[in-house]
């Protein structure tokens, strides 16, 4: 009798304490001005990155041998390239690619780095030594770097340079993961769980997970920026998406070679590039303040 | 301190060893074989399998990786596929400019970056501040070799102020430096007036604010030095970031240096070459880092205590 009334406790009060989190975090989040900004730009982005196909005004891959490298007007709102293609139109279908690489290289580096982490985290000692001394041999090479070799080792592509940069952004997660559970590894709530008979990886899935999610969020955030940015300097040096396709990057490096006498080509896409980069980073601050537990009260 | 350095420089040796076998595996997957590219596509299959073989490159992977580890240990880093030139020679010659680049962009990046974030969090929530950390954002947010290519076709091109590329006097390297700072000199901005914000408001700041110090001191005899640890471990950071970096930033000046060297034996598929160039940026690094750990242990005595014998441990203890 009692016990049945303690899980109906529990099973009523837990989703409605979770939204309420939810929505705390995001109406701390709706004070931020700025962080209001970096988030609707965002939306934007992601918008272009789905629906970029239909709003084109352009189809993006043709060719007008006519109207080669014209400067940004009403008609080509970013001018045309070195084939007469609308560039506007391209940046919008090449978002989803620019866009699949910030958040897909963030699947795979979270991933590793959440089972690497919590590894070395949880089980501590030996595990943790030799994850430890493997992850300091990884981060012996600057991250860039890693992601060059990995991309030149991988190939050219759209999945390689997702790849390349997923694999490069694991022993980063690790560590943070790492660092955090260890904070948080000596608390009651996880000897409580102990003491009551849980298995290790549920407590590390229900107890540990949950707790360690703020950094979490804030670390992928910055990671999706990061691997953006990664991928237009692989782009310049020639590896990760090839031209053909509307990378962003790609489109940047294509334009090199003209940038002294049509300097819109470089010019549009970098813009891009450091309006999406600052939407990103203004998020992330946004996020870090909102979910700040110093500022909960 | 003499013991702590000892301890930490020993330390680096496993390090170097184990990021020499990581390059070494990762290239040993590498698709493309260097004997039928140093022959070309008509070669026959006889030579392909004879060149193979004066290479070593048929041996199992444990009897190659072995040979590698013994000629760097030799400080040969073998020999190009594509020039046949030394490699150790070859990295030699582009080592310098790769530290000048990013040696002079770091200590750039620290020099504005750390007084901006010191100044934009005593100033916090003012205009100053604002435009600081907007500053900072921007510099975050460029792509460091789009920033450089801009300055190019502004300074060098238009403007014709500074030579657009190349290697010479003071004057070549102003736009490289100051591309390849970028990044740093934002990150640390930010980094310092986020830390400086949370040891504002401790107690001992309070405390020194009550006894009626002059403000001056208060910030930099108080706040600063205890913000400084966090600045300092993201310095190493910072140095990946401006070493990354500073390799694109070589590509777009043609500076000789590592990076462009890298950038060129990549194109040309030159697979010894990049292992070489990717070991040795990683040796320069973990140098870099040595230096910011001990800096680390400078500022905080509780790191150096760590590896303080048992015997004194036990000493302080009674």
């Amino acid at each position: 009798m009692t016990e049945e009334k303690t899980i109906g406790i529990g099973v009523s009060e837990a989703p409605a304490k979770k939204q309420s989190q939810f929505l705390a975090v995001l109406k701390r989040l709706s004070r931020r001005p700025t962080a209001v900004v970096g988030g609707a730009l965002f939306l934007v982005i992601v918008f272009c990155a789905i629906f970029g196909d239909l709003i084109a005004p352009y189809n993006y891959n043709q060719i007008n041998m006519r109207e080669v490298y014209e400067t940004p007007s009403l008609r080509h709102l970013f001018g045309t390239d070195q084939l007469g293609r609308d560039i506007f139109s391209r940046m919008l279908v090449g978002a989803k690619y620019t866009l699949s690489i910030g958040i897909g290289s963030q699947i795979i580096a979270l991933t590793g780095g959440l089972i690497v982490g919590s590894c070395a985290g949880f089980f501590g000692q030996t595990v943790d030594n030799i994850i430890m001394r493997i992850l300091d041999v990884i981060q012996s090479i600057p991250g860039m770097i890693m992601n060059i070799v990995l991309a030149a080792v991988l190939g050219l592509g759209l999945t390689p340079c997702i790849l390349a940069m997923g694999i490069g952004g694991i022993s980063g997660t690790s560590r943070m993961v790492r660092g955090n559970i260890l904070k948080i590894r000596k608390s009651e709530f996880v000897d409580a769980a102990t003491s009551i008979n849980c298995s290790t990886p549920r407590i590390i899935a229900k107890h540990v997970l949950p707790n360690i999610l703020s950094p979490i969020i804030i670390s992928v955030t910055g990671g999706i920026g990061g691997g953006i940015m990664g991928a237009s300097g692989l782009s310049y040096l020639g590896l990760g998406v090839q031209p053909p396709h509307p990378e962003w990057g790609a489109m940047l490096s294509g334009g090199k070679d003209v940038i002294q006498t049509y300097p819109h080509v470089c010019l549009m896409p970098g813009l891009v590039i450091a309006v999406t980069m600052l939407s990103i980073n203004l998020m992330g601050d946004g996020l870090r303040d909102a979910l700040d537990p110093k500022l909960k009260k | 301190m003499l013991r702590y350095i000892l301890k930490r420089l020993l330390l680096i040796i496993p390090i170097i060893v184990g990021s020499i076998i990581l390059v070494f595996t990762i290239m040993y997957f590498c698709p493309g074989d260097p004997a039928t590219m140093i022959l070309g596509a008509e070669a026959t299959e006889e030579q392909i399998y004879e060149l193979r073989e004066k290479m070593g490159l048929n041996d199992p992977y444990i009897v190659r990786l072995g040979r590698t580890l013994w000629s760097y240990a030799r400080l040969d880093l073998g020999t190009s596929y594509v020039t046949g030139r030394p490699l150790t020679e070859e990295l030699a010659l582009r080592i310098p400019n790769t530290l000048r680049l990013s040696l002079i962009g770091i200590v750039i990046g620290l020099l504005i970056g750390i007084p901006l974030g010191v100044t934009s969090a005593v100033h916090h929530d003012e205009p100053i501040d604002y435009i600081g950390m907007l500053i900072a954002l921007v510099g975050i947010s460029m792509p460091g070799f789009w920033f450089a290519m801009l300055m190019v076709t502004l300074f060098a091109v238009k403007l014709r102020w500074l030579p657009p590329f190349g290697v010479g006097g003071i004057r070549y390297w102003i736009l490289p430096i100051l591309s390849s700072c970028l990044g740093g000199f934002a990150g640390n901005a930010r980094q310092a007036r986020s830390s400086m914000l949370d040891v504002l408001t401790s107690d001992y700041v309070v405390m020194a604010r009550a006894k009626g110090l002059p403000e001056k001191e208060v910030i930099w005899k108080h706040a600063l030095p205890n913000a400084m640890l966090p600045i300092v471990m993201m310095i190493g950071g910072a140095m990946a970031m401006s070493i990354g970096g500073g390799m694109i930033i070589e590509t777009v000046f043609a500076i000789p240096g590592v990076g462009f060297f890298l950038a060129d034996s990549i194109s040309n598929r030159d697979y010894i070459a990049i292992q070489s160039c990717v070991v040795v940026i990683g040796m320069v690094f973990t140098l870099m880092m040595l230096v910011t750990d001990l800096m680390m242990a400078a500022i905080d005595p509780r790191i150096k205590d760590q590896f303080s014998s048992r015997k004194r441990k036990k000493a302080k203890k009674v």
